[in-house]
């Protein structure tokens, strides 16, 4: 369960002057459900996630994770979160086992545990064969499995996700979209963004449409299309996102 | 809590040794640059020396015929070589002579008669072999004079105290060889260089390095407090720093200890031990100057986005960083209260001081907790920068 209640981040952009990258952002996701966030490049996504992951502290507003305060207990809320996105990388000079140990170890799984979550995702995401070369040497589609398998590695039971499918070749994007719902059907909670509509549209329960550091709709693929009385994704979100279209690379600066 | 340190450390060293930048910067060079430098160094001043001492200078001599006597105490003596030449400033800035004596026509007649005379020596003072060729015939020429002199005094059966009522003796006192001088100016800044140096790319490749490959996110997701996981990075690149200092010194006792071995000149003019007593005070004075140097690294570091502009970054810094320890350079320069307030030219001084066999334990206790504060401070500054979501996403 996470609730996003009004977070606002201020940047504090040189030349640009003040940026709210965020504004007021509130929303609320089931466990069992995954919520998307669509908005063009630079409406405010990353910085959403990485204020509720507890990695940017919001100016103002909070969210809770599994009900615990990302403000008053970020490292507890932290420990039930696995965070990925499309960019996070890994240590090239580690080996993929050492990789998911070592953050198994920080997120305090047990000696025992860490060797039979490793085991298991290994197995799943089928990267056994190469848990013993170093991440320097794997392919990026393997890459982003080995971080799948670094974010999993503590059971959390939210996970939210970056655009964690930029960059990726067809086959690892469609491993990664099972892997999501496999997890969905666990009953995590998942946040997903993404600047794809078709990719939103297919994978999502609930979008939340940002733009400009604000959420100007929340609602079902469906409810969202009706809304706008269309029958297709794209034309929807720019119905949705509607005049204010320009300068959409910045949050509003002043 | 110190788990997590204790998780992220072995995590970071175990990232760290498999580097190979820093093991060549952080074991490799502190071991060898001693040894090479040492060879090195003495075999060039060595040879230098036995060079000038053997080598024969060439020389002119012009108007040989009115001073005969003097022309074969010159042609006789050793490491002197006669040339006939025509244009003798030209051969001398051309090199083809070191340097040329001028005697005057009717030299020998006016010293018959005393009458007042001279004799004129031509050199290139900007060249040390033409400067070196100068002395030996102006030494024949006060030999020569001196002979002179006796005749005369003989003739006149005067006592030969007349002229000399007193000898000068110049006798060195110094402990020190010349070259152990030298070295305790040198190593000192050498050791301050490795400390640093063993670290930078550990410091870079831990904070920009994480950022340039998306790993530091990865880290800050994890449920660790942000002043542990700068605890830990710190402890990494003070460790590359720490072992750099102790290779150096190791290196830096052994070398001089078996230097011995090397050449009979090497321990003419170099070789000084490096005691027990001395090292300790090093490694003493180093402690805290690797957690400044770390820590120094760290912040300038952490604030790059990149491994390329922490490089632009450290340059300067390395700048900054060598100015004061060039201070042990400079003989004249000595240990006072003042001075040992001033970060790192207090280090320089100190190890200086140490390695001449001159231990002052209160400059020591000062030079130490002096630099313990300014590590403090540079530890905390990092551990502020480290909080800084302005600084960990720049953009
Ligand atoms: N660390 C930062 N410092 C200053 N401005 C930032 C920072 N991170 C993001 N921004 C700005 O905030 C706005 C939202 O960015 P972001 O959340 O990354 O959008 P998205 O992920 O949707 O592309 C952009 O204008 C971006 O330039
Ligand atoms: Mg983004």
């Amino acid at each position: 369960m996470v609730q996003a209640l009004g977070i606002t981040k201020i940047f504090d952009g040189k030349k640009r002057g003040k940026i709210v990258a965020t504004d007021n952002v509130t929303f609320e996701v089931s466990p069992g459900e995954i919520f998307g966030l669509l908005g063009l490049n630079g409406a405010g996504k990353t910085t959403t996630l990485r204020c509720l992951a507890a990695i940017l502290k919001p100016n103002s507003g909070t969210a809770f994770i599994c009900g615990i305060d990302i403000r008053k207990h970020p490292e507890k809320a932290k420990a039930k979160i696995g965070f990925l996105t499309g960019s996070t990388g890994l240590y090239g000079r580690l080996k993929t086992c050492e990789i998911i140990k070592y953050f198994g170890q920080l997120y305090g799984l047990s000696e025992t545990e860490v060797s039979d979550r490793t085991h298991h995702l290994m197995d799943i995401l089928n990267i056994t064969e190469y848990a013993n070369i170093p991440c320097d040497k794997l392919s990026s589609g393997t890459k982003q499995k080995v971080s799948i398998a670094r974010t999993m590695v503590h059971d959390p039971s939210v996970l939210i996700l970056d655009e964690p499918t930029a960059g990726l070749d067809v086959i690892t994007s469609r491993a990664l979209v099972e892997f999501i719902n496999f997890e969905k059907s666990r009953s995590k909670t998942i946040i997903f963004s993404t600047h794809v509509m078709h990719e939103a549209e297919k994978l999502c329960d609930r979008i939340g449409i940002i733009h400009k550091g604000k959420i100007i709709a929340i609602g079902t693929p469906d409810e969202l299309k009706s809304r706008t009385s269309t029958d297709d994704m794209d034309d929807a979100f720019i119905k949705l996102v509607g005049d204010n279209r320009e300068d959409t690379d910045d949050a509003v600066t002043y | 809590m110190l788990s997590h340190i204790k998780i992220i450390y072995k995590k970071e060293l175990l990232d760290t040794v498999r580097d190979r930048r820093t093991i060549i910067s952080m074991i490799v060079v502190p071991i060898l640059l001693f040894p090479l430098l040492t060879i090195g160094f003495s075999s060039f001043t060595v040879s230098m020396i036995e060079k000038s001492a053997e080598e024969v200078h060439k020389v002119s001599v012009i108007g040989k015929d009115y001073a005969p006597d003097l022309f074969t105490m010159v042609d006789t003596s050793s490491k002197i070589e006669i040339v006939e030449i025509d244009s003798l400033e030209k051969a001398i800035n051309d090199k083809k002579i070191r340097a040329a004596l001028v005697i005057p026509e009717g030299f020998s007649k006016k010293l018959l008669a005393m009458d007042s005379t001279f004799v004129t020596i031509l050199f290139n003072a900007t060249e040390a072999k033409s400067e070196f060729a100068a002395d030996k015939l102006y030494n024949i020429a006060v030999e020569f004079r001196q002979q002179i002199l006796s005749q005369r005094i003989n003739e006149k059966k005067l006592n030969p105290q007349i002229i000399k009522p007193f000898k000068i003796k110049r006798d060195n006192v110094a402990k020190e060889k010349m070259g152990s001088f030298l070295l305790s100016m040198i190593l000192p800044y050498i050791i301050i260089i490795l400390s640093m140096v063993g670290a930078m790319y550990t410091a870079i490749d831990l904070t920009a390095g994480e950022k340039e490959r998306g790993t530091l996110e990865t880290i800050l997701a994890s449920p660790v407090p942000r002043w542990q996981i700068a605890t830990a990075k710190f402890l990494t690149i003070l460790t590359t720093s720490v072992v750099s200092t102790i290779l150096a010194l190791a290196s830096m006792t052994i070398t001089m200890a078996y230097g011995i071995m090397l050449t009979k000149a090497f321990v003419e003019n170099f070789a000084f031990k490096i005691t027990p007593q001395m090292f300790l005070i090093i490694f003493l004075m180093m402690i805290p100057t690797a957690c400044l140097f770390s820590a120094l690294l760290m912040t300038v570091s952490i604030f790059a986005k990149s491994y390329k502009e922490a490089q632009s970054y450290i340059s300067p810094l390395m700048i900054i960083i060598i100015l004061p320890a060039l201070v042990s350079f400079i003989p004249g320069v000595e240990l006072n209260l003042e001075l040992a307030f001033v970060p790192l030219v207090n280090i320089c001084l100190s190890i200086r001081e140490a390695l001449m066999g001159n231990i002052n334990w209160l400059y020591i206790t000062i030079i130490f907790i002096s630099t313990v504060l300014y590590a403090a401070l540079a530890i905390f500054v990092t551990h502020r920068m480290f909080e800084k979501e302005g600084v960990l996403f720049r953009t």
